[in-house]
C-alpha cells in the first residue's frame, strides 16, 4: 500500500523511494497547536491524543512520535520532577546519587507505573486513529542519560572510578528501556527510538567502553520483537556517529550541530538511514515560513543520494514553533519542486506586477480572502480553505470569497503588497483573522457575521 | 552598557557558593543574575534579602544546549530590558559555553553588552576524573579567562598539583587560582582584564613535546565544512590558525581551544603567506593525531594533505 507510513517503512529498510519521508519531533509543541501548555499535554490524555491528532492532520507526516518527554522512566524511578509551562520537565533528584547499589530488577518499570497508562492509553488510541497512515514512534529514555537521571554528576567520576559499577548501572537502564519498549510495541509503536542526548558528551573511546554494548542490544531486541528502531542524539554528536552506527540501528537523528550531508556519507558507509536536522532555533523558532521552506529544499537539493534520508527537526521542536513554520516545512517536503518554484518567484516577482488590492472600507458585502500555499496538496490549506468553503455555503451570496494560491506569481505580488507572511490564512475584509490555525465552523461564522453587521450599519 | 560576567564549571565544582560570594562582591552594581535550576542548593534566600538583585530562571537544564538556547536568549534580552550594569550568568554543569559567545557576538542585538570575563570554577578533587570523562570540561575551560580551583581545603596537595597540570597541559595561558569554599579575591579579576588587554598571547614557553600538524584545505571547501572541521578537531587542539581563499574571499582562522573563530581577513596578506593551510598545534597528551584522522574521514575530499 502506498501510505505515508509505507515510504517511511522503505526508508527505514533502505529501499530506493521515489519521495522523502517526514517526521515532524512535535512533542510539546504539539500542545500549542489547540492551546494546551507543555504539562497539559504530558499529563493529560485527553489533551495530548487531541494535540496529536492536530499535528497529524496540519504536519501531514510519515511518523509522529506519541510522547516526546525523557523523563518518563526517571520519574517512575524516583526522580523527583520541574514541571514548566512551555518544555518537557527537568529531572531535579538522583536517587542513586548516595549510594552504589543497582537497583533491583524488580523495580523496572510496570505498564501500571507512573504515567505509562496514560502513555499506552494514547499509544493505541492513535494507532487506532492514524495508524493505518502514519507510522508511530515510541521514544524511550536512553540508558546512559537514564543512568545520569538516577546517579547525577556522579556518573561522570564513576566513569573514571568504578568502570564495573558504571556498566551495571547502564545495563540496569537497558533491562528499563527495553520493557518501556516492548510495552511500546505492544501499544502499537511501529518505531522506537532511543534519545540519549548525553551521548555528545563523551567521548568515542567512552562510547565504546560503555555503551556500545547495552545499545546493540537494545536494537536487537526490538528488531527481534518487530518494530524499526531509530538512535536519537543531540549536541555535535559528530565524533560519536561512526560509533553510533556500529551499534546496528535501522536509523539515526542528530541535530544542527552535526553537518547532514558529511553524516549521511558516514551512515551510507553502514546502510543506516538519517534524519534531521532543521535548526530549532534560528529556523524553526525564528526563522520565516519561507526561510523553513529554503530550508528543507536547499537540504534536499545538497543530498545526491536521497536513499537514506528522513527530514525532521533537531530534536524536539521547541513550544512556540510558529504553526505555519511547520506547515512550511511539510510542504517543502511533500511538494518540493512547487515549493522551490514558490521561493524563487517569491524573490524574483516584481513590484511592479499590477495586482488589484480591493477598496475594504467600502465593499459592498464582507470579501472573505483565503491565502494558500495550494489547497490541493497542502493538508493545512486544504482544512482552511475547507472551513471557508463550508462558510460560503451557509452565507451564500451574502459574501464574496476566494481563493489565492501561491503557486502563482500575481498571488505571491498580492502576497507582497499586502503583507502576508504566513500561511495559510484568511483575511475577512483586509484583516488578518485565523493565521495557520484553522478555526471551527462556529468561529469562521462568528468572525464573518461581525463582518456583515459592520457593513450594514 | 551592560557588563557580563559568566561563570561556567562542572556539576558539582561549587558553583552556586561561588556565584553567592561573587554576587555580593560585585554588590554595588545594579545587577541581574541568570542562573538554571540544576543546583543543589538555591541562590536565593538569605541572599536575595540582603542585596537588591534580580533572579532570572532559566528552565530545563543546559541553558547552552543547542534546543534550549532560545530559553537563555528570551531571559537574557528580558534582563537587559532593565539595563542593569552587570549580569552574572551561572551556566548549567553540562552546557556548551561556546554558544554564549555565538549568541553575543551577534552585534546587532546585543551591541551594548560586553562579556568581562568568563570565569571557570573547578574542583581540584574530581578533576582529573571529570576532564577525561565529560567533553564539555575542555570547552568551559577553553572559553576561561580565569580558572578557580576550588575544594582546596579537602583536596591533598597530590591532587591540587595534578589539577594545575592537567589545566595547564591543555590551555597554558590560562591563569588560575586555588581557593575554597568558592572564595574570590578582588584582585584576581583584574588577572582577566590584563589577560582581554594583551588578547591571550600564547606559546611564549619553548615546549618540546608540542606537536604541530599542517593542514592543506581544498579551495572547495567553504566556510560551513571547514567550521564542521573545525569542531571535530578543535577539542583536542590549543591553538589552529592559518589564511583561507574561498570564492575571492579571504578568511582568517584563529582558534584557541574549542572557541573556534573564522572571519573575513581584509588587510593586505604577506606574500610569505600560504593560502589554504590551517596548522595546528597540541600538547604532548593531546589526542590531535586522532582526531586529524577521523576528521580527515568525514572530509575527505577536501582535506587535501596532513603533515
Amino acid at each position: 500500500m502506498n501510505t505515508p507510513k509505507e515510504l517511511l517503512f522503505k526508508t527505514l529498510r533502505h529501499e530506493v523511494t521515489n519521495a522523502t519521508p517526514w517526521v515532524p519531533f512535535a512533542g510539546v509543541h504539539a500542545g500549542k497547536l489547540v492551546g494546551y501548555d507543555a504539562t497539559e499535554v504530558l499529563t493529560d490524555g485527553d489533551k495530548l491524543f487531541q494535540s496529536l491528532m492536530e499535528v497529524n492532520k496540519l504536519y501531514k507526516p510519515n511518523g509522529q512520535p506519541v510522547l516526546f518527554d525523557l523523563q518518563i522512566e526517571a520519574e517512575i524511578l524516583g526522580c523527583e520532577l520541574v514541571w514548566t509551562k512551555d518544555g518537557p520537565p527537568s529531572v531535579k533528584t538522583h536517587p542513586l546519587e548516595n549510594t552504589t547499589e543497582i537497583p533491583c530488577k524488580c523495580t523496572i518499570p510496570k505498564e501500571t507505573d507512573g504515567r505509562l497508562p496514560m502513555a499506552l492509553d494514547v499509544m493505541k488510541r492513535m494507532k487506532e486513529a492514524v495508524g493505518e497512515t502514519t507510522a508511530l514512534y515510541g521514544l524511550i529514555c536512553g540508558p546512559f542519560t537514564l543512568a545520569s537521571h538516577l546517579r547525577g554528576n556522579e556518573i561522570f567520576m564513576d566513569m573514571f572510578d568504578d568502570e564495573d559499577y558504571v556498566k551495571a548501572l547502564i545495563d540496569y537502564c537497558k533491562e528499563v528501556g527495553n520493557q518501556l519498549a516492548e510495552y511500546y510495541i505492544n501499544a502499537g509503536m511501529d518505531v522506537i527510538a532511543i534519545v540519549d542526548p548525553l551521548v555528545s558528551q563523551i567521548s568515542s573511546d567512552h562510547f565504546e567502553e560503555f555503551l556500545s554494548k547495552p545499545f546493540t542490544e537494545m536494537f536487537d531486541f526490538i528488531r527481534d520483537k518487530g518494530a524499526y528502531s531509530s538512535f536519537f542524539v543531540c549536541g555535535n554528536a559528530t565524533r560519536n556517529i561512526e560509533v553510533m552506527c556500529q551499534t546496528n540501528p535501522d536509523s539515526i537523528s542528530v541535530d544542527e550541530n552535526v553537518d547532514l550531508i558529511a553524516a549521511k556519507e558516514m551512515c551510507d558507509k553502514y546502510n543506516i538511514c538519517i534524519g534531521g536536522n532543521i535548526p530549532l532555533t534560528s529556523i524553526m523558532l525564528h526563522g520565516t515560513q519561507q526561510d523553513n521552506m529554503k530550508y528543507v529544499v536547499d537540504m534536499l537539493d545538497k543530498v545526491e543520494n536521497k536513499k537514506n534520508l528522513i527530514i525532521a527537526p533537531g530534536c524536539d521542536m521547541p513550544y512556540d514553533v510558529p504553526v505555519e513554520n511547520g506547515i512550511g516545512v511539510a510542504q517543502a517536503v511533500l511538494q518540493t519542486e512547487e515549493v522551490r518554484e514558490m521561493l524563487k518567484n517569491y524573490v524574483a516577482v516584481e513590484d511592479d506586477i499590477q495586482v488589484d488590492i480591493p477598496d475594504y472600507d467600502h465593499l459592498e458585502k464582507p470579501l472573505v480572502e483565503v491565502f494558500t500555499l495550494d489547497s490541493l496538496t497542502c493538508a493545512a490549506c486544504t482544512y482552511m480553505m475547507g472551513a471557508a468553503n463550508v462558510a460560503k455555503e451557509h452565507f451564500g451570496d451574502q459574501i464574496d470569497m476566494v481563493e489565492y494560491k501561491f503557486t502563482m506569481k500575481e498571488n505571491i505580488a498580492r502576497c507582497k503588497k499586502m503583507g502576508v507572511t504566513n500561511l495559510p490564512c484568511i483575511y475577512v475584509n483586509g484583516k488578518l483573522k485565523f493565521s495557520s490555525i484553522i478555526p471551527s465552523k462556529e468561529e469562521l461564522q462568528t468572525v464573518i457575521e461581525e463582518s456583515l453587521k459592520e457593513i450594514n450599519q | 552598557m551592560t557588563g557580563i560576567y559568566l561563570i561556567t564549571g562542572f556539576l558539582g565544582a561549587g558553583k552556586t557558593t561561588f556565584l553567592k560570594k561573587f554576587v555580593r562582591m560585585q554588590s554595588a552594581h545594579k545587577m541581574r543574575v541568570i542562573v538554571n535550576e540544576f543546583g543543589k542548593e538555591g541562590v536565593d534566600g538569605q541572599l536575595l534579602k540582603e542585596l537588591p538583585i534580580v533572579i532570572d530562571e532559566i528552565n530545563n537544564g543546559s541553558i547552552f544546549c543547542s534546543c534550549r538556547l532560545e530559553q537563555f536568549e528570551t531571559v537574557l534580552v528580558h534582563a537587559l530590558k532593565e539595563k542593569p550594569e552587570l549580569i552574572i550568568i551561572e551556566a548549567s554543569g553540562l552546557s556548551d559555553p561556546t554558544n554564549i559567545r555565538k549568541i553575543l557576538s551577534q552585534k546587532d542585538k546585543y551591541n551594548d553588552v560586553k562579556l568581562l570575563g568568563s570565569i571557570c570554577i573547578v574542583d581540584a578533587i574530581n578533576f582529573k576524573k571529570v576532564i577525561s570523562t565529560a567533553r564539555v570540561c575542555k570547552k568551559q575551560l577553553s572559553v576561561s579567562d580565569l580558572v578557580i580551583i576550588n575544594k582546596s581545603d579537602i583536596a591533598t596537595p597530590e591532587d591540587i598539583e595534578l589539577t594545575n597540570k592537567l589545566i595547564h597541559d591543555l590551555y597554558p595561558h590560562i591563569i588560575t587560582h586555588l581557593t575554597s569554599f568558592g572564595e574570590i579575591k578582588e584582585e584576581w579579576l583584574s588577572d582577566i582584564d590584563t589577560q582581554n588587554q594583551e588578547s591571550h598571547p600564547l606559546f611564549q614557553t619553548k615546549d618540546l613535546g608540542l606537536q604541530k600538524a599542517l593542514i592543506q584545505i581544498s579551495n572547495n571547501m567553504g566556510i560551513y565544512k571547514l567550521k564542521k572541521f573545525l569542531e571535530m578537531i578543535c577539542e583536542d587542539t590549543y591553538r589552529i590558525k592559518g589564511f583561507l581563499k574561498f570564492d575571492e574571499t579571504i578568511y582568517l582562522v584563529d582558534c584557541v581551544g574549542s572557541l573556534i573563530n573564522v572571519e573575513e581577513y581584509t588587510l593586505p596578506l604577506d606574500n610569505s603567506i600560504k593560502l589554504n593551510y590551517i596548522v595546528t598545534l597540541a600538547g604532548p597528551s593531546m589526542n590531535m593525531r586522532k582526531s586529524l584522522e577521523n576528521a580527515q574521514k568525514w572530509y575527505k575530499e577536501d582535506i587535501i594533505d596532513i603533515q
